[in-house]
This record gives structure tokens, sequence and C-alpha cells, in this order.
């Protein structure tokens, strides 16, 4: 009827273990200390330390950083003839004008020379 | 319906090992030492038939426990303390077993200790050892069955009552897994007497 006979020794030796383990004393359940978890904690500090870090970094260059220079206004490009209509050029005498500049050009193409 | 470690001669126990349960999902540390040496037997049955010969279960065993404790919360109560603390054993069995076939680091650092066990166990007890064997080669739902079935020596109502399916199911997965271990088995048993 058993299609396994090869079972019937298996199972006398495993009640044969079994007894045998059975007999050791039994040990007492320790928990064992729970670990801190150490690489969310790397995580946090690399994190805040950089953060410190560059918020240092960044507030520094706001105190020192200065204003545009006033150089590149004053490097603006004389007016040309090309200018749109409607400006008005005020200058005192004629040689404060830009070479080649003909004021009756200016007039006859509506800019007003004062 | 299940047939509980605590039958109608031990109402008594039931009714403390419920108010240990209580206790022990409160975080009563001692309730749960009294649950452990209610149960560590039965976990240390059922961890060395499921390993065999040859594997050391005592830190399996603690583990199991360590698991239960972590999820004592978790237990629900709809089936019997033994049984749930069991499938747990089961499990930790089995995902040992499934790491230690993966594991290629196992052929090059099994310690001294641990093979001379499983020599000696091996020599101690072959036909265990041969039917482990066999029984690793086949799925872990089949051999799980067989050895409950045929070393624990449970009936399939218990089996089927703690693995939760269907009777019919864990009499089909014993019938299937003797033929396929029995198959494996076949030529060593030829050699040997049947009823050796």
């Amino acid at each position: 009827m058993n299609r396994a006979p090869w079972l019937h020794a298996a199972r006398r030796q495993a009640r044969t273990l079994v007894d045998a383990r059975l007999r050791a004393p039994r040990p007492s359940f320790v928990l064992p200390h729970r670990t801190l978890p150490v690489l969310p904690l790397v995580l946090a500090f690399v994190i805040t330390a950089s953060g410190a870090w560059a918020w240092t970094r960044g507030v520094e260059p706001q105190v020192l950083v200065e204003k545009p220079a006033p150089a590149m206004v004053t490097h603006r490009p004389p007016r040309h003839v090309d200018e749109p209509f409607g400006d008005v050029i005020e200058v005192k005498r004629p040689s404060q004008l830009p070479p080649l500049f003909d004021v009756g050009e200016y007039r006859s193409r509506g800019v007003m020379v004062k | 319906m299940h047939k509980t470690l605590s039958g109608p001669r031990h109402a008594q126990g039931e009714m403390n090992e419920t108010t240990l349960i209580e206790k022990a999902q409160a975080g009563d540390r001692h309730a749960f030492d009294a649950l452990y040496a209610l149960h560590h037997a039965a976990a240390l049955v059922r961890l060395t038939h499921l390993c065999g010969p040859g594997v050391q279960v005592d830190d399996l065993v603690q583990d199991t426990f360590i698991r239960a404790y972590r999820s004592m919360k978790r237990f629900r109560g709809d089936c019997p303390f033994a049984w749930w603390l069991l499938r747990i054993a089961t499990h930790l069995a089995r995902s040992r077993q499934r790491s230690l076939r993966r594991s290629l680091w196992r052929l090059f650092s099994g310690s001294d200790e641990e093979a001379a066990l499983s020599d000696r166990d091996a020599s101690a007890q072959p036909e265990l050892t041969s039917v482990h064997a066999a029984l690793s080669k086949i799925s872990a739902k089949l051999s799980e069955a067989v050895i409950l079935h045929d070393l624990e020596e449970r009936t399939l109502a218990e089996i089927a009552g703690e693995l939760e399916v269907p009777l019919h199911t864990v009499a089909a997965r014993v019938r299937r897994g003797k033929e396929s271990s029995c198959a494996r088995c076949s030529r060593p048993g030829s050699r040997r007497s049947p009823h050796a």
C-alpha cells in the first residue's frame, strides 16, 4: 500500500534526531539589541552638512556682491543717424556732436536738435 | 474547526495562552517568555523536519520567535497561535533554503563546524539525508506537504488547516511530492532493503 517504503527509515531517523534535539537544554529567548540604522543617519548628516555649507557659502557673496559697474552706462555707443526718429538730442556746442554729424539731415528726419 | 494545541483537556491552558497572547501584544515581555516556553519545542520540531539533518536550527528558532515578537500586534487570533508561529518558522526555513541555493559564497565559506555536523548527521541518518536531498529537488510546496505528512506525521486535516489550503489540495501535494521524490530516491532505495 505504501508506495514510499524509504520514508519509514527516514521517519524513524527524523524522530531520533528530533528527540535528541529536544533533550538539549532550551536556550532562553534573547531579543537582540536593535542596531541603529546607520545608513539613513549618515545620509541625513551628509545632507544637513552640505546644506549648511551651501547656505554659508551662498550668503557671503550676497553681501560682497557689487552693483553693476556704471562704466557700462558710460560706454554706450554714440547715437547715429539710424536711431529712431522723435528723439531729442541736446548738445551745447557743435564740437560735442559725433563726427560726421549732419544737423540738417537729422532735422530733415524729424530729430529735434536744440 | 481548528485543531489547536489546546484541546479540551487543555481548556485551562488555552485560557492561559489567550491571556498570555493579549499581554504579550500589550508589550509584556514575561508573557512572551511564557509563550516561548510553551511553543519552543513545536518550532524546534518543525524546523528540524524542514531543514533536515546537518543544520543547526537553534538560530532559526530564535529568529522565528524574534519575528513573532516584533509582529505580535499583527496576530489577529483568527487561527491558533501555534499555527501562526509555525507558519513563520516555515517561511524562515524556506527563505533560508532559497538563499542557500542562490548563494555561491557557500561553496567557499562553509564553516568547518557546520560541515562536520553535516557529515556526522549524514552518516548517522543516511536515509533521512537522502530523503531531504531528494525533497530539495522538488518544489517547496510539495516537499513541505511530504515532510509534514510523512516525517512530522501530521494528518491531512491538520496540514490543511495550518496551511489554509483545501484538504484535497494537501492530499494531492503529498501524493505528487511522494511520487516526485520517490523517483529521485528510487536508485539508492532499490539498493537498500525497503524495510531497512
